[in-house]
């Protein structure tokens, strides 16, 4: 932190003196990453890495927060304004670190006085947009040292662990490949700005994931997934739960290769709470990210519905990236200070049903010129406006049983024999491009039948896609589970791989369409599978 | 474009169990070996399958520790520890006449992937056959298809002088025993570290580095001709490299390079210091030099700049790429040799005789790192004579055939892609018959300049070959040089040229580049030296042998004389540089040992 202090305030004075344009603002986000992971499979220890980097991005924006380098251009992507290396880990050699602070300062200013160049240049001869909301937002300079947390793994009992509960895949000798594995991360990130913001904070990760895999005789392709995530060890699962989960993915996989495909569907359906968080994730969520509605090329939904009505009254969205855990699962989103060193808060993003506000960094959009903490990037990426942990909320909350009453009454009106209930799901990149269709990418994974009749038990299908557009579909949400569901996951977007979290109840949609997925040609394997020592 | 729709229908346990005989185990056999048998064994159930036969069926694994990392003025930017068995399965259907390899969409198909691209690291048999089961069935598929694809573009092409898609090779069969050699990554990590902090007493030089990467590993390999082998093999290297801007802003590097098999075979950490230091002093030379200008007349090639130029010209030209079929009209980025078609033609003068050789592992006490087992294609390698009194007399084979040949001689070493192996240098010496000292071929120079009454002439005694640019700095100087009106192919930049003027003093010059060299230049050479160097480096097939580039690596060492021409050109490089940095740099502590 010293030298960081050091070299941001002789690489800035040196700049403003010398440098024409001078810069206005620097800031040097430093990550040192840790992270262990190890996958099993078939009983056998697949593969084992430990990985330790230190990572520096270094920004330099010349101009003023009004207007600046990080403008962008019409028709160009996010501006480059930050320029990344790798910084020594090892604190005892500041030569390395002065040197790389150095020489990327430098050459991110030399980016930035071009860049400014440019912008003003063809400023001069296009129209200026409607109203100008500057580009970066003033915010109070924080300061925050939090404490540092060790990452702490039993790497050998974990190893065995993985081993063993992957053996009791062994049974189910369709199932083509299976893995469990086990990340422990813990990044400590370092923001120094020439604002006088100066954040230390550490977060740390475990997650247990399982994925199996298999062909159904038709060549279409099958995959049963679980996952755990715990911020501590001591709450990963345990052997008895993971034996559970592969007998449970063993023996639901090998259900799925039987279980019929798909008609196509119109009609209502329930989605877990897993599933609508993943749903909400995907079509809700990347649609109210600020900068989207800055940018002429995306699809620009929700841009003009501030103060509207965009989901059903009874329907409320926060993100809380303050909130540590949620029904007894810790939650990926969660961070102090986002990574313009903007302090965390909730935000409400609609309240009963009516849109407040966009997720937003410190590049203001029309109406909006303040950060609400959501800048955010995996190291060497441009921040921009992201997801943290979502919320929903609902005030017409009704039993699990209760709620596929309500699917059947729905069922019986259209005059359907059955209903789908989506259980597991899991989220693609959301297309919010204006180009491309405004399709939501949730690829179900387990997909039931729940019939009319309610003696019929429910029947898992296969081949499910579902077709439709985002905006629609949210209007057509009748009721809400009282009880809710965590998802935890990556999510990929312009400026990298962020860690995220879904929190929803499940939800009953009055229509959902459904497409037969799009089939892979190969088949399953020709020659049947090795007969293990001993085997029949 | 068609594409092959596969038949749903399994070959049935009870076809299986009627078929099988288990084979008898290899003497020796280890349980990656047994695997790859009893796996090889069932894939003669594939031609029950009503496709297309396969005909050459190849099973590879190897089981590699890894250990690579970087650090610069004394600090660690990366550590890497990795060990991995990667496997690899190659399947041809149809013939060696004519098979699914060599066309443009010979990598096409496959379908989904439900083998895991490495090994479990515990000994579990049934998890290899798994996954061997699983390759082989994916290779199959996308062999058939890519077959079927090809025959379609044969349909609608007139092939004129058709070539066979493989060679036939004997089957090769050697078991060797031994454990992975242990890296010892804390000695390393500390003396690399260490030589790194050379640096820190040069604050002109803006970035530096050190790499170390050692690899040691144990390879298997086994074909269905009958080819089975188990080989340990290593490789270990340490990079040192350095750049800086001169005042006017011109970008400016230099590297070093220590290769050896096994880490208890490399130099000492003094070697690597002192090399640290030449790359450190030569940048703080070549900063002060001023910028040469475009020069046409003689030029003397040290020893070790000779056989970096001589690698890059005569290993980039001393094999015969093949171009991959494609529909008609379709252009294919490709570039061939420029020896093509010079068999029996004069490449260079009448006195020199070249030769690659990897067989020998030995010469006047230098170990030569370009020596090996067998090559890619699992074909032990010959001594080949490329060159006999400046006559082309062969090329380096691998088993994908080439015009006038009938096979390989085992150096498929790198990729080539469409299925393909490229081949590659091992150890290549280039012998000059009529010789004189460096001295007098000085002396010889300075009596042309004074001859044609030339000011100074050229010397040049250090080439950026293997390229330690990065990739936007080579495809800039790539770029660059093919607008050059010189023509010609690119040639890897010299880096230490030096002006010597009648008087025998020399001038250090930076910013230049060869004008119009190409192989052909080879036949103009004047004279040769006795003195010879040994140049050790990894081949990879990256631009310019663009050093720590991934992928397959071929070390080999290069044995030539110093070279002096009567007339060679040089010209000033045309990339854009950026201005030096605005704030002057940081102040280091330099701590001394």
């Amino acid at each position: 932190m010293t030298i960081l202090n050091e070299e941001l305030k002789r690489n800035f004075d040196g700049l403003k003196q010398k440098a024409d344009p001078p810069p206005y603002f620097i800031s040097y986000a430093v990550t040192d990453e840790e992270a262990e992971s190890m996958t099993a499979t078939m009983g056998a220890l697949a593969s084992r890495q430990r990985n330790q980097a230190r990572i520096l991005d270094a920004t330099v924006r010349v101009g003023s927060p009004q207007f600046d380098s990080s403008r962008r251009l019409n028709g160009e992507g996010l501006a480059h304004i930050t320029s990344s290396t790798l910084l020594p880990f090892d604190d005892g050699q500041p030569n390395a670190i002065r040197q790389r602070l150095w020489i990327e300062s430098d050459r991110s200013y030399r980016a930035a006085a071009q860049r400014l160049n440019r912008i003003k240049t063809s400023q001069q001869v296009r129209a200026q947009t409607d109203n100008d909301v500057g580009d970066f937002s003033v915010e109070e300079p924080q300061k925050f040292a939090g404490p540092t947390v060790p990452l702490k793994l039993a790497s050998e009992e974990w190893a065995n662990k993985l081993r063993k509960a992957t053996a009791g895949f062994a049974p189910f000798t369709q199932i083509l490949s299976s893995e469990m594995s086990l990340t422990a991360q813990r990044n400590t990130k370092y923001l120094v700005t020439t604002e006088g913001t100066s954040v230390t904070q550490t977060s740390r990760m475990y997650r247990v994931m399982l994925l199996a895999r298999a062909k159904a005789y038709d060549g279409m392709d099958l995959a049963v997934t679980e996952s755990w995530d715990a911020e501590d060890a001591s709450r990963l699962p345990t052997d008895q739960q993971m034996a559970a989960a592969v007998e449970k993915a063993g023996t639901e996989l090998t259900a799925l290769l039987r279980a019929p495909v798909v008609d196509p569907f119109v009609g209502p359906a329930i989605l877990s709470g897993r599933a609508a968080g993943v749903f909400f994730h995907e079509i809700f969520g990347h649609r109210i990210e600020g900068h989207r509605q800055k940018d002429d090329s995306e699809g620009q939904t929700f841009s003009k519905s501030v103060g509207t009505p965009i989901l059903p009254d009874f329907l409320s969205v926060v993100f809380d990236p303050t909130l540590k855990s949620m029904a007894g699962t810790d939650l990926n989103g969660t961070y102090q200070y986002d990574d313009e060193g903007v302090k965390a808060r909730p935000i409400t993003l609609v309240e009963n049903g009516v849109l407040k506000t966009f997720l937003m960094s410190r590049t203001p959009v029309a109406g909006f010129t303040k950060s609400n903490g959501h800048g955010r990037r995996q190291p060497g990426n441009e921040i921009v406006s992201r997801q943290s942990n979502l919320i929903v909320n609902s005030s017409k909350a009704v039993s699990d049983d209760k709620l596929r009453a309500m699917l059947r009454d729905e069922l019986k009106k259209s005059g359907k024999q059955y209903g789908l209930f989506f259980r597991e799901v899991t989220g693609g990149y959301t297309t919010t491009g204006r180009r491309g269709l405004q399709a939501y990418t949730v690829i179900p994974l387990v997909v039931y039948r729940v019939f009319a009749d309610e003696k019929l038990p429910d029947q898992l299908v296969r081949g499910a896609d579902i077709v439709g557009t985002p905006l629609s579909s949210f209007a057509k949400i009748l009721a809400t589970s009282d009880k809710v569901q965590v998802f935890n996951g990556f999510c990929g977007a312009e400026s990298g791989s962020v860690p995220v979290s879904a929190i929803s109840p499940a939800i009953l949609i009055s229509e959902i369409e459904i497409q037969r997925k799009e089939q892979s040609r190969d088949r399953p394997p020709l020659i049947s599978r090795p007969q293990p020592e001993g085997g029949k | 474009m068609k594409r092959l729709v596969f038949p749903g229908f399994l070959i049935s346990a009870a076809v299986f169990a009627q078929q099988q005989q288990a084979s008898k185990p290899i003497p020796g056999e280890d349980l990656p070996l047994r695997a790859m048998r009893e796996e090889m064994e069932r894939t003669r159930l594939l031609r029950t399958a009503g496709l297309d036969v396969p005909y050459f069926i190849e099973y590879k694994l190897e089981d590699q520790e890894s250990f690579s990392m970087g650090a610069s003025l004394g600090g660690l930017l990366t550590f890497r520890q990795l060990h991995l068995r990667v496997p690899a399965v190659q399947i041809r259907v149809g013939s060696y006449e004519l098979d699914n390899t060599n066309h443009l969409y010979a990598g096409y198909g496959g379908g989904s992937r439900y083998d895991q691209d490495t090994w479990p690291l515990d000994d579990n048999l049934q998890a290899f056959r798994q996954n061997l089961w699983l390759a082989t069935d994916r290779a199959y598929k996308s062999a058939v298809e890519a077959f079927s694809i090809k025959k379609e573009i044969l349909k609608q092409t007139n092939v004129t002088d058709p070539l066979p898609d493989f060679y036939h090779a004997q089957p090769f069969t050697k078991i060797m025993t031994g454990k992975l050699v242990p890296i010892d990554t804390e000695t390393w990590k500390t003396r690399t570290a260490r030589v790194s902090t050379v640096f820190a007493a040069y604050p002109e030089i803006m970035t530096s580095g050190v790499e170390f990467e050692a690899l040691s590993s144990m390879s298997y390999y086994m074909n269905s001709e009958g080819s089975v082998l188990r080989y340990p093999d290593g490789l270990t290297s340490l990079r040192i490299r350095a750049a800086t801007q001169a005042p006017d802003g011109m970008s400016l590097r230099d590297a070093a390079m220590h290769v050896a098999f096994e880490g208890s075979k490399m130099a000492g950490e003094a070697d690597f210091t002192r090399s640290a230091e030449n790359v450190a002093n030569n940048l703080r030379a070549l900063v002060k030099a001023p910028v040469g200008d475009v020069y046409s007349g003689p030029v003397l090639i040290e020893p070790l700049a000779s056989a970096q130029f001589l690698a890059y010209l005569l290993g980039d030209n001393v094999r015969l790429p093949r171009k991959p079929l494609a529909e008609p009209g379709r252009t294919v980025p490709f570039s061939s040799s420029e020896f093509e078609g010079k068999i029996g033609a004069r490449v260079m003068p009448d006195w020199f005789d070249v030769v690659d050789d990897p067989t020998q592992t030995e010469y006047r006490g230098h170990t030569l790192i370009g020596s090996y087992l067998i090559d890619n294609d699992g074909v032990p390698p010959k001594p080949v004579s490329l060159i006999e009194n400046g006559v082309l007399k062969d090329f380096l084979r691998s088993r994908q055939p080439i015009k006038g040949f009938t096979d390989s001689n085992g150096h498929g070493r790198l990729i080539a892609g469409f299925g393909a192996n490229l081949p590659s240098i091992g150890n290549l010496f280039i012998r000059a018959k009529q010789t004189k000292k460096l001295a007098e071929l000085k002396a010889q120079m300075i009596a042309m300049l004074q001859q044609r009454n030339k000011p100074y002439g050229i010397l040049i005694r250090k080439i950026d070959y293997p390229s330690t640019a990065s990739m936007g700095e080579l495809q800039s100087m790539i770029t660059s040089m093919a607008q050059s009106g010189g023509g010609g192919r690119p040639v890897p930049p010299p880096i230490l040229v030096y002006k010597i003027y009648p008087d025998g003093r020399e001038e250090l010059i930076r910013g230049v580049r060869f004008r119009g060299v190409s192989s052909r230049s080879l036949r103009d050479i004047t004279a040769a030296s006795e003195e010879v160097a040994f140049f050790d480096f990894v081949n990879n097939g990256g631009p310019f042998a663009m050093m720590g580039s991934p992928g397959y690596l071929a070390a080999a060492t290069v044995v030539a004389p110093g070279l002096l021409f009567e007339e060679l050109e040089l010209e000033r490089s045309q990339e854009e540089s950026s201005k030096v940095p605005i704030v002057a740099p940081p102040t280091l502590l330099v701590r001394k040992p």
